[in-house]
């Protein structure tokens, strides 16, 4: 059928009750959808908290049992400084008492700026941010005992963790015998990453008492 | 609305008289007939204003028609129309009611399509009754010929017979219908029906025999084809004529009584014996449409409401689908708010539980899975290896075998040693003389270590420099001495892999192999260089194996 410019506009107020009709249904659609998706989400929200309250309820006695067994070894982490602020000050005067006592040659060290750290073999940190400070040590030594004694000293003090990642010794006088005289027969350089825990910015506050 | 929908007009216009029927739901509800004159026009039109919004239906039954079947190559959509037009326009010019009605197609050959063009030579007659339908502006949906609805009757009556000519005796007259095989082929009105009973049976029989001739001139049937009479009639006045006819010409005659038809259909068997077009124009009122003559132009007016109506229709649908299908998902919007609510009230309950169990917790700033963490972590980084000591520990054993006296003279240079979760980390060693090409030298790029998948494991490897001390130049001697080493090594059940990545000569066909036969007997003797790659397994895993390369 062949429509003419009359029978248009005979039908131009049909057709814009129909595209309005449609229009209105749209967005009548589109508004509840919304609401509905919104309502949905909240409740599936809301569904996880519950269901976290639960189970956070459900396993109190297991909780209290493991803040007991727990809390007194992270004190100790804080005591020892892997738990807070770096205690620089206290590590460098500790490096040269292993100095003094172990009767090294001199020890030169630096410590990098500290920097956010993750490992892998720290994938689950909880709240914690991990923090790492990259130390050198550059020192000359008699015999490669020296090394193990002051990495070793370092490590069994009680403080912060340092994981030793990179050493290089090598032998001064190549070609030669070890020399019996009290001058440095090896040079060793050596990495350590100094590990640090900061605690979550919000902690979970348990009420006293 | 509806109500319109299920009324009904249908016309059936003869040469004087205009018959016209209201139908609702299939039912007739009255008739009226209107003379071919002024006053019958206008009181038509009368008719038509009462009923302004029903569709109408006009049946014309005309001496005046034609008929040709024509065989058509076969075409569809534009060009399948275009075809049938041009063939209306070569049979019709100038006819203004016409059309092509599909009758079949050939099975063989160029399976053709075959036709039948069927025209009203002489619309005068209808004209007026079409003008008042215009001016009313009353809505015509089709004009048809009657013998194309009379095909409808061969199917209703079951009439199976190749050759079958159906003659109705119609208030305009005899009408004879020849159908091939139930497809319409000719139909030819005779009006003048003598009104004494015992001339209708000649009369009967004289028209058919014209017929039959003119069958045989358009080469419909053959002298010998064996054509089957079926005389149709409400009131059984017929019965007498078929049986005469039967007897004393010998001819397949039928006698068709109309009146159990009409009953099943609610037709008043007195109207329909006094109208008998009644019972064509109750089978179109009945939904049986056929092929309309009537042009585009004449059943705009009808279309066009058709399509005012359906987007009215189609605009309340979409208005109830929006509403219903919005309520819907609306309602299950507010079923989630209420269990969302419910569910609040419940996380407040469950917390305020375990407040009260909290209450008797130690005091701590850091959750309890925190706690563990930290202290998890602690505990890793304290069993990682604190110096290379295990790696000296090993170095220094595979030196000492006493039955390997040639090993007093490996002499260390340097160690690298490594804390790495991976088994190809390489050596920046600078202090080792390379040769220019790799292969030169023996090098084997630090690669080839496969280690256990284990991101949290790390490994100690060492990177090992040393040179055979008071080396004569016996490449040979100083070989051997390197794989022992290096065997040794790797018998020790802390190791897990070792690798030669340099050796004291290279001799790889692949290299360059310079020195001196003097070399021995020269007092500056060339060193003899070579480095180990060890990996050691972690404490945990000293169970595994490894292999010397």
């Amino acid at each position: 059928m062949n429509l003419e410019k009359q029978d248009w506009q005979k039908l131009q107020a049909p057709l814009l009750t129909l595209g309005a009709v449609i229009v209105v249904g749209i967005l009548l659609f589109g508004f509840a959808s919304y609401f509905s998706k919104n309502q949905e989400l909240a409740l599936q929200k809301q569904q996880n908290m519950l269901n976290a309250a639960r189970q956070r309820y459900q396993l109190s006695g297991a909780e209290k049992e493991m803040i007991a067994e727990y809390l007194p070894k992270y004190q100790t982490l804080i005591s020892k400084g892997f738990v807070g602020e770096e205690q620089r000050i206290e590590w460098v005067e500790h490096l040269r008492e292993q100095h003094k006592t172990q009767k090294l040659f001199g020890i030169k060290y630096s410590i990098n700026p500290q920097e956010k750290y993750m490992p892998a073999f720290a994938a689950n940190l909880g709240g914690f941010t991990l923090n790492r400070s990259i130390m050198k040590l550059d020192l000359d030594m008699l015999h490669e005992g020296d090394l193990l004694q002051l990495t070793e000293a370092l490590n069994n003090r009680n403080a912060a963790p340092l994981i030793l990642r990179d050493c290089e010794i090598i032998r001064l006088n190549t070609g030669s015998q070890l020399s019996n005289q009290l001058v440095a027969n090896l040079h060793a350089q050596c990495e350590l990453d100094w590990l640090t825990l900061r605690e979550p910015a919000s902690s979970y506050v348990t009420p006293a008492p | 609305m509806i109500k319109g929908n299920l009324n009904k007009i249908v016309l059936c216009a003869t040469a004087d008289n205009l018959l016209a029927g209201i139908w609702y739901a299939g039912k007739l509800q009255g008739c009226q007939k209107f003379i071919n004159h002024e006053d019958g026009h206008a009181a038509f039109a009368g008719f038509l204003q009462q009923h302004q919004s029903t569709p109408v239906y006009l049946i014309v039954d005309a001496v005046e028609e034609d008929y040709r079947l024509e065989s058509l190559p076969h075409t569809s959509g534009a060009a399948k129309r275009e075809l049938i037009t041009r063939k209306l326009n070569q049979f019709y010019r100038g006819l203004y009611y016409r059309t092509a009605h599909f009758v079949s197609r050939d099975k063989d050959k160029r399976k053709d399509d075959h036709y039948l063009f069927v025209a009203l030579n002489n619309d005068e007659f209808i004209e007026d009754w079409i003008n008042v339908i215009q001016r009313v502006d009353a809505q015509l949906v089709g004009i048809y010929l009657l013998p194309m609805l009379s095909k409808l009757l061969i199917k209703q009556f079951k009439l199976t017979a190749p050759d079958i000519l159906l003659c109705e005796r119609l208030s305009s007259g005899l009408r004879q219908t020849y159908f091939y095989n139930g497809r319409l082929s000719m139909s030819r009105l005779v009006p003048n029906v003598p009104d004494e009973a015992s001339k209708l049976a000649y009369f009967y029989l004289a028209e058919t025999e014209k017929t039959r001739l003119y069958l045989m001139s358009k080469r419909f049937i053959s002298l010998e084809t064996r054509m089957s009479l079926a005389l149709v009639s409400a009131d059984g006045a017929t019965q007498q004529i078929s049986k005469a006819i039967s007897q004393e010409q010998g001819l397949d005659c039928l006698d068709i009584n109309t009146s159990e038809m009409a009953k099943g259909l609610g037709l008043p068997l007195d109207m329909l014996q006094d109208m008998p077009e009644l019972l064509h124009m109750q089978l179109l009122a009945n939904g049986n449409l056929v092929d309309n003559l009537a042009p585009e132009k004449l059943t705009k007016g009808f279309r066009f409401r058709q399509l005012r109506h359906a987007i009215r229709i189609g605009t309340v649908v979409a208005g109830v689908l929006g509403v219903f299908a919005s309520a819907w998902v609306f309602v299950q919007g507010l079923s989630n708010q209420t269990a969302y609510n419910q569910a609040v009230q419940d996380t407040v309950v469950q917390e305020h539980r375990y407040s009260d169990v909290a209450k008797s917790y130690p005091v701590t700033s850091i959750s309890a899975n925190d706690l563990q963490i930290a202290v998890e972590l602690d505990k890793r980084i304290a069993a990682y290896p604190k110096s290379p000591r295990r790696m000296m520990q090993v170095l220094s054993a595979a030196l000492e075998p006493s039955s390997q006296d040639a090993l007093n003279n490996v002499q260390l240079d340097r160690l690298r040693w490594m804390l790495s979760s991976d088994g190809n980390v390489k050596d920046d060693d600078k202090s080792m003389p390379v040769s220019a090409s790799p292969a030169a030298n023996n090098v084997q790029a630090n690669a080839g270590v496969a280690l256990p998948a284990d991101a949290t494991a790390l490994y100690e490897v060492g990177f090992v420099t040393a040179e055979i001390a008071g080396f004569s130049g016996d490449y040979r001697a100083a070989l051997n001495t390197v794989n022992s080493y290096a065997a040794n090594i790797k018998a020790d059940a802390r190791v897990a892999a070792v690798e030669i990545l340099q050796e004291p000569v290279n001799v790889s066909s692949f290299a360059d192999l310079q020195g001196s036969t003097a070399d021995e007997q020269s007092a500056q003797k060339p060193p003899a260089y070579f480095k180990l790659k060890v990996i050691l397994k972690p404490v945990d895993q000293l169970s595994d194996a490894g292999g010397v390369k």
